[in-house]
This record gives structure tokens, sequence and C-alpha cells, in this order.
């Protein structure tokens, strides 16, 4: 397999969300590094869902956390809407996070001790996007977005894994971000459910945001607009799908 | 109310058996010093006020009876405001048990009372024949108005009706004086003595300051008017010295009441690095939605002011209800107006600032740096973290020392120290467990056996309230069956630098007064201002053989060279004793050389019951002197001075229970925890065959192991913990010898082990039913 260029030609500068610019993690301990990610370069388009797809090992997740300002590349940048966020703060990022980015997790990560509603609710508390007044409004409207209205006061123990993972999801719209991410946000559901998350997530497209996200899965992976292979932490693959299996082969 | 604060509340209430144990922590630590600070507080201002308002003299001199017209002399004196005589007389009351010592105060008039005004709580004042009981006396033995009692007078005895109750303030109960009181006609009471005259002279004056001068002065007045000075006392000291003992027990109190808040504060501390561990994925959530990181710890000390705020409330309403009781105790004891209580607000203010103040800053760097964590970490480090990251000495010299005992119990063992600061704390707060139980044990064995070296070599001990010539009472005595050997002392208290002395004048060679010369030597009669001084009056003093030691009463003075020192704790609560012949004593106190207040006498028999007899016996032949004698067995002595002391056996037990309740919930807390870290541990045991028993195993194994890490550390601090702790309490209460029983090293690690068995019972429980499909699935 040739290891594709990593230009970013073939997106247009205005179409662009999100860009990373030779992004390296090298990690080490007692006298040895392990290279996580090699120059890893590509453009994230506005609108778009953009997979970020690999086997295990590949660097995927670490490429995500670095994106979101969750881990910190060794060298290379990251400039997401127009913004560099290497030279922010922790507390600084904290924030960006709030309002820019929502994040959906592979464990949902709701707060056990927070009903469906509150969890939004406390999405829109630390994102500061809408007023006090209208919160509770705002988080019944995400929950009804993606379907978990009606289980609105239930504790996350109380709801299945996919109805986590859609609470989740309406969590990561509270504040309205023009992105999503989500690291393998089916990965610990069953098919069925699995294929109603992620056709939320692709349906939010269709409403002006843009949607990352992480999968090992070829048929996932499949259903991007745009999409950025790894393997062994360097690129093999980047482009619209399609376009890109062209490249390849 | 906001989704953070939603999460902090329910972060509390979520746990609610932990909760529980942190809260009740914070509110034994808050009950602790409020109660204290409210009884001590009061006690304090109670006893100000008793010595500003009650009428109390200023000095007080004890005549020959006298007809002179003491009370129109001295009131012409310089100083002088008020001067009133009245007749005092010590009888005995004749009681089921025997007899009770029974003050009798009589005046001339009821109605204008210059000195000690009481009140009269029930019946009348008393008439011809009658005495007005002081209202405490019911606590010597049960009686109401209208009764008769019988007293004993010089050699006749005398019924009185009992005409009523009197309340004066100030009055100590008979629980502490051990003497009853109560009042006569002045007319009555003299002819009840066969004297003519008063013999006490009571005087307030207008400068209190100038007291000592003023007393010396009016002694001359009165010895110019051919008027006997027997004896005089200075000062207002309401209490009659209880103040003291008891200003000592609540500075013992508040001591102990820190060291519990302490181990409140480790209680928390271990609570909340239980909390933070569990909650390492959620901040990681939080961060990575959108908060900083002072939002976090806004949020997580939010939680500490709850459990704060809860224990806080808990604390105060317990601490004023038991801060009542104690105050009321002593007041009831000490004669002081048990109804008047005072809550300020500077005891909620205090209440506050350490049941939430405290936790707050005892809390903040460990939430800090819980709420470091990056999300990374904290997200990478999905559920709860396992534990160490890296195989230390401790796995390696369990594996190759005991790699004979059952795999269960090695893995029990090297999880001891799994969680470093966590360990470190939980083995802190239970060797702090049985340092305290070493500390209260040595020091109730320490007190116990001087008790026993005080009362010991000799069976009954008579104390004579009229000192008597010995030549005219010993022919009597010597005849009384059981007598094996009769020694006579004459004893006064007398002040020095350092506090109140005990003046003894003995033998110069006694058998049944115990000598314990430790250095230089015995007195002899051949010795002239000559003393030797005990053990705990030399380390108030910095005194040594060869120095001078001065000493005085209100009308003497005197300094004696010091010639030897001896282990003499007849004054513990005081300033020690300074031991010279009788003789000497005398004629310190100008009295004649033979005189004597105090007898010991050998039994011939060592059996209980004879002893006893003996002292009935002797109570009777010197009850039929003037001595006005007051006889106790040695048993009675030890007995006696037990119960005085028994609130603070009781206290001392009651902080040591608390103190091991602190150390079984902060284990109770590390066990949970390690539980909740090693789900996929035990899931993988359960599966691989283990019982709910052997996986319980392991727990218990750390559990235990943690407790006797702990007792090994508390072997080492604990002695020392118990020498300073006697010595604290010897400095502010009572000083005896450090006496160490081994065997206390072995009760405590029986008592450790026990409270780390309760402790474990929890833990071990949840860990013996958890279910391998939840512990092995992924959330």
């Amino acid at each position: 397999m040739q290891i594709a260029d990593r230009s970013v030609e073939h997106v247009q500068a205005s179409d662009v969300l999100v860009e990373a610019e030779a992004i390296t993690k090298v990690i080490g301990s007692n006298g040895t590094s392990t290279t996580i990610l090699d120059a890893v370069s590509f453009a994230v388009p506005r609108n778009s869902l953009f997979a970020i797809n690999g086997p295990s090992g590949s660097g995927k997740s670490t490429l995500l956390n670095i994106l979101t300002g969750i881990d910190r590349p060794t060298s290379g940048r990251v400039v997401f809407a127009g913004n560099e966020i290497g030279h922010m703060s922790e507390n600084g990022l904290a924030r960006w996070r709030g309002r820019t980015v929502g994040i959906v997790f592979q464990f949902f990560q709701l707060l056990p001790t927070l009903t469906a509603r509150e969890n939004v609710e406390l999405a829109l508390e630390l994102g500061g996007a809408f007023p006090r007044r209208q919160r509770r409004e705002r988080s019944l409207a995400c929950l009804d977005e993606v379907g978990m209205a009606d289980y609105a006061d239930r504790l996350p123990s109380q709801l299945s894994g996919g109805q986590q993972q859609r609470v989740a999801i309406a969590r990561a719209l509270a504040n309205d971000p023009p992105v999503l991410v989500a690291d393998e946000p089916t990965g610990n559901l069953d098919s069925k459910s699995a294929h109603q998350v992620f056709d939320l997530l692709g349906s939010l497209t269709g409403r002006g945001k843009s949607v990352l996200y992480v999968t090992h899965d070829r048929e996932l992976a499949a259903r991007a607009t745009s999409r950025v292979d790894l393997l062994d932490g360097r690129v093999i693959g980047l482009g619209a799908v399609g376009a890109g299996r062209e490249a390849a082969s | 109310m906001s989704a953070l604060t939603k999460k902090a509340i329910r972060d509390v209430t979520r746990r609610k058996l932990r909760t529980a144990l942190t809260v009740l922590g914070i509110a034994i630590g808050v009950t602790g010093l409020t109660a204290i600070a409210m009884a001590s507080g009061q006690f304090t201002s109670g006893l100000d006020n008793l010595n500003d308002t009650t009428g109390q003299p200023d000095i007080q001199f004890f005549v020959a009876p006298t007809t002179a017209p003491v009370a129109d002399v001295l009131s012409r004196q310089p100083n002088v405001d008020v001067a009133a005589t009245e007749t005092y007389a010590a009888t005995r009351w004749a009681i089921p048990s025997g007899h009770e010592p029974l003050a009798i105060t009589g005046l001339a008039d009821f109605q204008n009372l210059r000195f000690q005004k009481f009140t009269i709580a029930a019946g009348t004042q008393p008439g011809p024949g009658q005495i007005l009981m002081e209202s405490s006396d019911t606590a010597v033995t049960p009686f109401k108005v209208g009764d008769t009692i019988t007293l004993q007078v010089g050699t006749g005895t005398r019924q009185l009706v009992v005409s009523g109750l009197a309340h004066t303030p100030g009055a100590a109960s008979p629980t502490f004086t051990r003497r009853a009181s109560g009042y006569m006609q002045e007319s009555d009471l003299q002819s009840l003595l066969h004297v003519n005259g008063s013999n006490l002279a009571l005087v307030r004056l207008h400068d209190y300051g100038q007291r000592a001068a003023t007393a010396v002065q009016l002694g001359g007045v009165l010895q110019s008017q051919g008027v006997v000075v027997l004896q005089s006392a200075v000062g207002r000291d309401v209490s009659g010295g209880s103040s003291s003992i008891i200003t000592g027990i609540f500075t013992i109190m508040q001591a102990l009441s820190v060291l519990a808040l302490l181990l409140s504060v480790f209680l928390l501390l271990s609570t909340i690095s239980t909390l933070i561990a569990e909650q390492v994925p959620v901040m990681g959530t939080m961060k990575a939605i959108g908060a900083s990181g002072g939002r976090v710890l806004r949020n997580y000390l939010m939680g500490v002011a709850i459990y704060g705020v809860a224990g806080t409330v808990i604390g105060i309403a317990v601490g004023i209800g038991l801060g009542d009781l104690l105050y009321r105790y002593f007041a009831v004891n000490l004669g002081m107006d048990p109804s008047a209580i005072q809550i300020g607000p500077s005891l909620f203010i205090q209440a506050v600032l350490v049941g939430v103040g405290i936790p707050l800053a005892a809390a903040a760097l460990p939430v800090f740096l819980g709420t470091r964590v990056t999300v990374k970490q904290a997200l990478s480090g999905y559920g709860i973290a396992n534990g160490q990251r890296r195989r230390g000495v401790w796995s390696a010299a369990v594996r190759g020392l005991l790699g004979f005992v059952p795999q269960t119990v090695q893995v029990g063992l090297r999880g001891l120290f799994r969680r470093r600061t966590r360990s470190l704390l939980t083995v802190a707060a239970l060797a702090v467990t049985g340092a305290a139980f070493l500390a209260v044990q040595t020091t109730t064995s320490s007190w116990n056996a001087a008790l026993g070296d005080v009362f010991t070599g000799f069976d009954v001990y008579a104390n004579l309230d009229n000192p008597q010539p010995y030549g005219s009472v010993q022919p009597t005595l010597a005849a009384v069956p059981g007598v094996a050997r009769m020694e006579p002392l004459s004893q006064t208290l007398v002040q020095t630098k350092w506090g109140r002395t005990l003046l003894t004048g003995v033998s110069a060679d006694p058998v049944l007064y115990q000598q314990h010369v430790v250095s230089g030597r015995w007195i002899t009669d051949a010795d002239q201002g000559a003393a030797l001084i005990s053990q705990d009056a030399a380390q108030k003093s910095g005194l040594k053989v060869g120095d001078t030691i001065d000493f005085h009463t209100d009308l003497h003075r005197a300094s004696w060279r010091i010639v030897g020192i001896s282990r003499d704790l007849q004054n513990p609560t005081g300033a020690g004793v300074i031991i010279t012949t009788r003789a000497q004593a005398n004629a310190f106190n100008g009295l004649p050389a033979d005189y004597f207040q105090t007898l010991l006498v050998s039994s011939t028999s060592s059996r209980q019951a004879d002893v006893d007899a003996l002292a009935r016996r002797v109570d009777a032949t010197l009850g039929g002197t003037p001595a006005q004698a007051t006889v106790f067995t040695t048993n009675q002595l030890v007995q006696g001075n037990q119960s005085t002391f028994l609130i603070l056996y009781a206290l001392f037990y009651s902080v040591v229970a608390i103190v091991a309740l602190v150390g079984a919930i902060g284990l109770f807390n590390a066990l949970a925890m390690g539980v909740l870290e090693r789900r996929r541990e035990i899931g993988i045991l359960r599966a691989m065959g283990a019982t709910g028993r052997r996986v319980a195993q392991v727990f218990w194994t750390e559990g235990v192991g943690l407790g006797l890490v702990s007792w090994v550390i508390a072997v080492a601090i604990g002695i020392p913990a118990a020498y300073g702790f006697l010595q604290f309490v010897g400095a502010v209460l009572l000083a005896v010898p450090f006496v160490f029983n081994p065997a206390s090293i072995l009760a405590m690690l029986v008592f450790i082990v026990a409270v780390a068995s309760v402790a474990t019972v929890g833990p071990v429980w949840s860990a013996s039913r958890i279910r391998i499909a939840e512990t092995l699935r992924y959330e």
C-alpha cells in the first residue's frame, strides 16, 4: 500500500474547519521512545462527517485527543476554526472545549449522580452559551433532538447503552458547537443501537455541524464524507471517501 | 439549583454510610469543643460571680470563744468595710454508714446576713433545738424537713430537728468536701458546745488587694484584745481548692477534645482522598466538556462544606446539651446556680470555624492536587485505577518471606501499601488509637499505683477536727482491741511560692508513715529548722538537698533547710509535702509539741472485716473525746479518692472509644475503597473458583495487617506518649510517678486487632458478595 500524499490541496481553505499540521507525538521512558504519531497532516472540511480510521494501535485516539486539546503534540500544530489551540492553558482549553467542541466518548462518561437533563444542563452551565433562564428549555430541546426527551429525569444507571450514548450526544450539542468529536461512539453498543447512534451523528451534518469520529470499523469509516486513514501513526490514506481509495489503489 | 450544586449534594448523599461516618467524625470534634468551651466558660464566670456577689468574707479568724466585742473592734480598723462574728462548730453527724463530719455555723440574726448569704429552699429558719441543713447534704444520706438528726458534740450527743434546707452559693457539696454543713441559732449552738462567746470573726475589706497585710494587722489587734487566734483564712476561694481541680479537669478535657478534632480531620482526609480517587473519571469528563480546574475544585470543596455544615449542626446541638450537663454537675456540687446557662454567639462562631473551616482547610490541598489531573490522565485511567504501578520492596518481601502462606493471604498482605498515602493515613489513625489506649491505660494504672502507695503501711486513718495532745488519747486508744501500732501526725496546709504544701509533722523514726527517701536523709529529733520535701515539691520548686524552703500561713512564716527528698504522694493535687518532726511542725503553728491532728493505726489482723471492725472501735473511742475525729479505713480512702476522679476515668475511656471509632472508620474507608478499586481482580478470583469466604479473607488480612503495622508504630510512640500525657495531667491536675505495665502492650494489640476486625466487616461482606458479571463487564 502506498503512503498517500499528506497534502490538503483537495480541500479549499474556506471549507476547512480543522487543520492538523505535521502532528507528531512521541512518548518515552527509561531512555526508550515510541512514536505514536509521525507528522500527521490533514484538514477537516466544514459540515463533513470525517472519519479517523485505523486499526488498534494506529494512534487515532491520540490524534483525536490532540485535536480536542485533551493531549498536546510533541510537535506540529492544530488550528481549529482559525484558532491555534497549542498556546492555550489547560483552563483555556477547557473553556474552549465547552464552547467549541462537543465530545462524545466511547463509554458515554455521563455523570452518574445527575439525570439525563441535568447532564445536559451541566454542559450548558460550563459552556455558558445560553443564559441561565434558557438552560432548562435548551436541555430538553437537545434531548428531544436525540429522541430522549421522555427519559429526561432518568439517571444513567436507568438507561441502556444506546440511550446513554444519545444523552451524551445531546450533551455534546448543548452549547451548539460547530463540531462534534466522537471517539469510537458505537464501540460499546450492540449493532442495532450502533446504527441508530451513528445515523443520529450523521444527520447532524445536515444541521450545519461537522462531526469528527474515530473508528476502527471499516463499514463505519466508509460512511464518512471525508476521512484519514492511519497505520502505525502515519497517514496512509486521506481525502473524500471514494477519492481516497482511488488514490491509494 | 445549578447542575454543579446538585452534583456536589448528590456526591455526598449517594454514599450514605460513608457520609454518615464522616459527618459523625466532624460532629464528634465539634461536640467536644463546644461542650467544653461552654461548660468551662460558664464555670469560670460562675466562680467569679460567686466570689463577687455572695458576700464571701475576705478574711476569717478562728479564735478561742470570746465575748469581747470583736466585730466592733475590727470594723474600726483601716481597710475594714464590714466585720461580724459567728460561732462555728465541727461536729459528727450519725448516718447509717457511720459518721459524717458536719460543720455548723451559729448565727445571731438570720434576717440581716452580712456574709455567705443563703436562701431557704424549703422549710424555715431554725429555732431552738433545730438545724437548717444545706440542701446538698441530702447527697450524704437522704433526709427531709422535719426529720431528726443525731449529732455527736464533744463527749455527748444531741438530737436536732431539721427545720429547713438552705442553698448557700459557693458552698461545695459534701461529694467534694467530705463535710456536711448547716446553720443554727448562735445561742443554741453555744449551748450545745458549752461555750460562752463566738469563735469565728469574718471581715470584708475595702481594698481586697491589701488582704495579706491587713490580716496580719488585724491578727495583732485581736491579740491586743486578749483574743486567742487559732487559725486564719485569707482570700475568697469559695470552693476550698476544688476550683483548681475542676479547672485542671477542664484543661484535660480541652486537650482531649482537640485530639478528637485532629482525628476527625484524619478521617475527613481519608474520606476526601477516597472520594477524589473515585471521581477521577468524572473530573476528566467535566474538564473535557468545559470545566476549568477552579470550577472542579470549588465543586468538590462544596461537598466538603456540606459534610462540615452537617457535622457542625449536629455537633453544636449535642455539644450544648453535653455542656449543660457538664456545667450542672459541677455547679450543683459547688453551690453555683445550675440554671444560669448562657449561650453566646462566640460559641456558634467557634463551632462553625472548627466544624466547617477546619475541614475545608484540611481538604483544600488534597482536593486541589486531585483536581489537577489532566483530562487525558483521568480518561485513560477509565474506571477506578487499580493501584500500584510498580512492583515494590514490600511485595517482594511478602513473596520471599511469606511464600508458605496461602495465596489469598499473600494477596491481602501485598495489598497493604498499594495506595501509600491512604495506607499511611489509615495506619497513622490506628496508631494514634493504640497510643491513646496505652496513654489512658498507663495513666489510670499510675494513679491506682499511686493511691496504693499513699495509703499503705497502715489500716485505719483518723483525722481530728480539734487537735489534741497525743498523751491524752494514747492510753485509751492503745487499749482498743485489734490495735497493733499507732503513729500520730500533725498536718497543716502552708503556702509556698509554687502552691499549697502540706506541712506534716511525723515521728523521727516512723514505721506506719512510709519514708521512701530518694536523696539526702530522714529527719531526726535533733534537727531544728530542717525538713524533707516530697519529690513533686522538689520537681515544682527546683529545690534540692541543702537548699532552703520558705513557707508561711497567714500568721506564721519559716525558712527551713532541706535535708532530704522523699517519695510522698499525700498532696498530689497541690504543691507536695514538707516533712519534719511533729514538735517542729507544732512549734511553727504555735501549738504544744505533743499535739496531733492525724492518727495512723495498724491492725493486728489483715482481714478486711477485722480492719472495718477496728475502724468502728477507734471511731467510737475517739467519739468520746473532744477530738471530733473522722475515721476511715485505707480501703475507704482509696475508693473515695477513686470516686473523686471517676469522671476523669470515664472521660478518658470515652475519648479512647471515640478515637477508636475514628480509627475504625478510617480503616473502613480505606478497605471499602480497595474493594471498589479491585472489583475486576475480585471478579477474576471468583471466576477462578474463589468462594466468597476466600475473597473476604483477602480483605480481612489486609485490614488486620494494617492493624498490626499500626500496633508496632503505636508501641514506638505510645510509651513516650503515655509518659507525656501523664506529665501533662500531672502539670494541670495530679502528679504521680510513671508506672508502666508491659501487659498494656499486649492489651493494646488485642484492642487494635479488635478495632481493625470490626472495621473490616463491612468491606469484607461487600467483597464477598460481588457478582462476577458486574466486575468483568466494561461499563
